[in-house]
């Protein structure tokens, strides 16, 4: 489960997040079965990656609206001018509330309707195909419109190698000290 | 037709800026309170969802 919640926590995009977490999902529960003989559930690591995604989302969406709001009504607030509620409407991204609704509403289902989650069950994981269906689609359509030698003429090169030197130096450590702090010891349930 | 902003020559354009100095307390502070939530959250984690640990 920490590889897990660090892939979610490491890697920068949701659908690359979660397709990290697939393949370390895999890997995992091979080499258990291979090693141990151990026959971890599927998709639990997947789950942590997937969680902790998601939660960096909805986070991120909270903390860039609070942001916004002390930024404009205390650090460059003009005398006389007042934020239009509809303008921080207007500026928050909406994919967020997406997510925390959905999550609300299956929790309310799963916790109120014992008897639902089966269905839930049954729902989510006919959901994983159209998953599965819109990662391909995603990673086809980034490779098939990147032209990646306009973006090294560009100058791309050294916004990548800026990005790789934090990516290495700082964010996978730091990622994998959080994920190991909340995730040691769990593993997922045995078949 | 205008031509199309090059992402290098936008660069090449831009004048370095010094950090104000709200937006070093900006940073000094978002460091803080994340150092202080990660306390939190490891205390609530810990003490009421205490499984593996």
């Amino acid at each position: 489960m920490v590889a897990g919640a660090w892939m979610g926590l490491a890697v920068k995009t949701d659908g690359a997040a979660i397709a990290s977490g697939q393949i370390t999902d895999s890997l995992i529960r091979a080499k258990a079965l291979a090693e141990a003989g151990i026959n971890y559930n599927p998709d639990w690591i997947m789950g942590a990656a997937t969680t902790v995604k998601v939660f960096i989302d909805i986070f991120i969406g909270v903390w860039a609206f609070l942001l916004a709001v002390i930024w404009c009504s205390v650090i460059e607030s003009k005398p006389g001018e007042r934020i239009r509620a509809g303008e921080i409407w207007e500026r928050f991204p909406k994919f967020v509330l997406g997510y925390v609704f959905t999550f609300a509403i299956i929790l309310y289902v799963g916790v109120s309707y014992p008897a639902l989650l089966g269905k839930a069950k049954t729902a989510t994981g006919e959901g994983n195909v159209f998953r599965g269906l819109f990662f391909l689609m995603t990673f086809l359509t980034i490779g098939m419109v990147s032209n990646f030698r306009r973006l090294w003429e560009e100058g791309i090169g050294k916004l990548a190698a800026v990005y790789l030197l934090c990516l290495f130096g700082f964010i996978i450590w730091i990622g994998l000290l959080i994920s190991w702090l909340f995730f040691a010891g769990l593993k997922p349930p045995v078949m | 037709m205008p031509e199309e902003p090059r992402l290098a020559e936008e660069m090449r354009k831009m004048e370095e800026e010094e950090f104000l100095p709200i937006e070093k307390k900006l940073v000094t502070w978002s460091i803080v309170l994340g150092i202080l939530l990660l306390g939190v959250f490891l205390w609530i984690s810990r003490t009421y969802f205490a499984v593996g640990h």
